[in-house]
């Protein structure tokens, strides 16, 4: 759909001033007769209205996304998991806060399905909980590198020279640390905490984002209908948001998908090693962490954020995959 | 070539200078006081004075900025630990056997597992063998190296006992850490193999191959496979930077004395020149990995070959076609 706007606000920019009487406006008002309803004589994408609509690029997707079974089950299973971590304070009749010391390491019952943990809390809800945090911290990374890596991407695909000689060379700086380590020492850096870790995990998720952003701009640049929207006067901002932006969308929406799986497991790594997200705050990392020490006595504590983070992972993986394919099906194979 | 390998070369020294810059940096506005933390209980204002002064805390951000890259560049010479003021170099490569031992068996084997299992898959497109192949991948995708240890350890150590649960006393407790290490390249490669295979496969001089009478194992693998495997083996230098930092995980939960076990000790006690050692020194690997398979494929690959010296090529037919012009002029 927008890619298709675009592209008509371009041509529209070209034509709009013609004459009525020009043997090309005839030809279409000739044809305009055989098609009631159509009052768009410059525009033969909006010919045949209706029809044109439901065949949009993004309907496409939304068809091709919907024959695959394995996207499916990753899309509702991941739904279900985000609707699990935000209504989670309804979904269960236990604090996750209150301790009960008498009642610690239950095994799994019709009380605690998942069994108490260390304080006597109820399994269940510290990973309802568990699962709030490590998908917030997630999207907040994913949102961080995204965001960043659209205006440096765009800065050094756009203006390039100079400017783009700089960011790339930094790229090149920050990507020969190994990611891991990168998210480690930042997240030393800047301490414990929600968005803190969000930072560190998508600190380093900017650098190929932005790499992706920049190659697809450079495709696009030449293309004519940005020639055509400088031509009418457009302002770079406006060029890069409206005529550049929408095509570079693709590509970004599956690298973002794939990339919730990779800073879940980021985050969760950070958490397990006592950095990231520190109790009281639940998040599955640390839980697990708590549950290491008490492994050989009580396996649920470590076991079943462990099996939520894998089931998250499944879920994105699989969704990020589908989309990857519905997007572009001559990658398929 | 040599121009090239040489040019190659000397990029790396700015970059990894600033690797150094930056790291340094993070480290530098880092928030908690070493000089308190190293002095504990045994806090007074002169010690603690005594103290920063001794670690050259006192000097500004660029002097001591400055001071570590002199001392990195001329002697490499990462400084001393905060803590046991031993020098960080000597620490590193005592701790530098497991941690490399680990990673490089983890790739090399993730590769040989991963190579003719992905060839496998494209081969056998959209049969049983691809099929399982490819649900095996999305399993395996979903298990991060350090859930897998746990899990593990906790079914071969502790239920089984089959296996040690920590230290590497014997060569038994490399296994676990191995295992753990191998899946995440195992299924970036046989992902990566199969694809590239299957876009080599359908090229036309793979059809040219097979209509001149080749058989289908030479078609695939002397004359496919050699172009299949560039993006994958490009990966190697990533994969194996990436288990240097993932080792941080699975040592700690294996307690394996290695680098990343260093690492996060020096975290908790804010013992900086460490941090900062271990993740340049890991970079350092990473870099000239990476930089070692770009030169391997110079090397083998003529394409890649031309591509160099073509353009010495370009720039002397220009030069040529000035010096017509002005012998027309």
């Amino acid at each position: 759909m927008t890619d298709m706007k675009t592209k008509k606000s371009s041509h529209q920019g070209g034509h709009g001033h013609h004459d009525k009487n020009s043997p090309e406006s005839k030809a279409l008002k000739k044809t305009n007769g055989k098609h009631p309803g159509n009052n768009h004589p410059f525009d033969p994408e909006r010919r045949h209205g209706k029809r044109r609509r439901k065949h949009s690029q993004w309907g496409d997707v939304w068809f091709r996304l919907r024959k695959n079974k394995l996207a499916v089950i990753g899309m509702v299973l991941a739904s279900v998991l985000i609707l699990l971590a935000v209504f989670a304070p309804i979904l269960t009749p236990y604090s996750q806060e209150t301790q009960d010391i008498q009642n610690q390491f239950q095994m799994p019952s019709w009380e605690h399905p998942l069994g108490t943990d260390n304080f006597g809390r109820d399994l269940l809800t510290r990973v309802l909980y568990g699962g709030r945090t490590s998908l917030l911290v997630a999207f907040m990374a994913l949102m961080f590198s995204v965001f960043v890596a659209i205006i440096l991407g765009a800065i050094a695909g756009y203006y390039g020279g100079m400017l783009e000689m700089v960011i790339m060379r930094m790229t090149d700086v920050i990507q020969s640390i190994p990611p891991v380590l990168l998210a480690v020492v930042v997240s030393a850096a800047l301490g414990s905490g929600v968005w803190q870790t969000a930072i560190a995990v998508g600190i380093a998720g900017v650098a190929p984002n932005m790499r992706l952003i920049r190659g697809q701009i450079l495709a696009v640049r030449g293309e004519e209908y940005v020639e055509a929207a400088v031509a009418i006067g457009s302002s770079n901002i406006a060029v890069m948001f409206k005529q550049i932006l929408p095509n570079v969308l693709s590509p970004l929406i599956v690298s973002a998908s794939m990339g919730i799986g990779g800073n879940i497991t980021a985050i969760s790594g950070l958490s397990f090693i006592g950095l990231g997200v520190r109790p009281p705050i639940s998040e599955w990392g640390n839980i697990m962490t708590s549950g290491l020490e008490y492994i050989r006595r009580f396996w649920p504590m470590a076991v079943f954020p462990g099996i939520m983070i894998m089931l998250t992972l499944f879920a994105f993986n699989c969704f990020g995959d589908g989309l990857r394919d519905a997007l572009d099906p001559k990658l398929k194979h | 070539m040599a121009k090239y390998i040489l040019k190659r070369f000397l990029w790396m020294i700015p970059i990894l200078l600033c690797v150094i810059i930056v790291v340094f940096t993070v480290m530098y506005f880092t928030p908690g006081d070493p000089a308190m933390a190293i002095l504990g209980n045994s806090y007074t204002p002169e010690s603690y004075e005594a103290k920063v002064r001794e670690l050259g805390l006192d000097k500004p951000y660029i002097v001591q900025l400055g001071n570590y890259l002199i001392n990195i560049v001329t002697k490499f010479d990462f400084g001393k630990s905060y803590m046991n003021n031993r020098s960080v170099t000597t620490q590193i490569l005592e701790r530098l056997q497991p941690t490399l031992i680990i990673g490089a068996v983890s790739v090399l084997l993730s590769q040989l597992i991963a190579i003719p299992v992905g060839i496998t898959a494209a081969t056998h497109h959209g049969k049983i063998q691809d099929y399982t192949v490819s649900s095996l991948c999305i399993i395996l995708a979903a298990i991060p190296g350090f859930l897998l240890a746990v899990f593990l350890m906790l079914l071969f150590c502790l239920k089984l006992n089959w296996l040690p649960a920590a230290g590497i006393t014997n060569w038994y407790g490399y296994i676990l850490p191995i295992v753990c290490s191998i899946f995440g390249p195992l299924v970036s490669s046989c992902r990566m193999t199969r694809s590239s295979m299957l876009e080599v496969i359908r090229k036309d001089y793979i059809r040219t191959a097979r209509a001149k009478g080749v058989s289908e194992h030479d078609v695939i693998h002397k004359h496919a496979l050699k172009n299949a495997l560039i993006p994958v083996l490009t990966m190697l230098g990533m994969h194996l930077g990436g288990a240097m930092g993932g080792s941080i995980l699975v040592e700690t939960i294996f307690t394996v004395p290695g680098l990343g076990i260093l690492m996060k000790n020096a975290i908790y006690n804010l013992d900086y020149p460490v941090v900062e050692g271990c993740v340049i020194f890991v970079s350092f690997i990473m870099s000239l990995l990476m930089l070692l398979t770009d030169l391997a494929y110079a090397a083998v690959d003529p394409r890649v070959r031309d591509q160099i010296t073509g353009g010495g090529k370009k720039k002397r037919r220009k030069k040529a076609a000035q010096s017509m012009e002005g012998i027309a002029a």
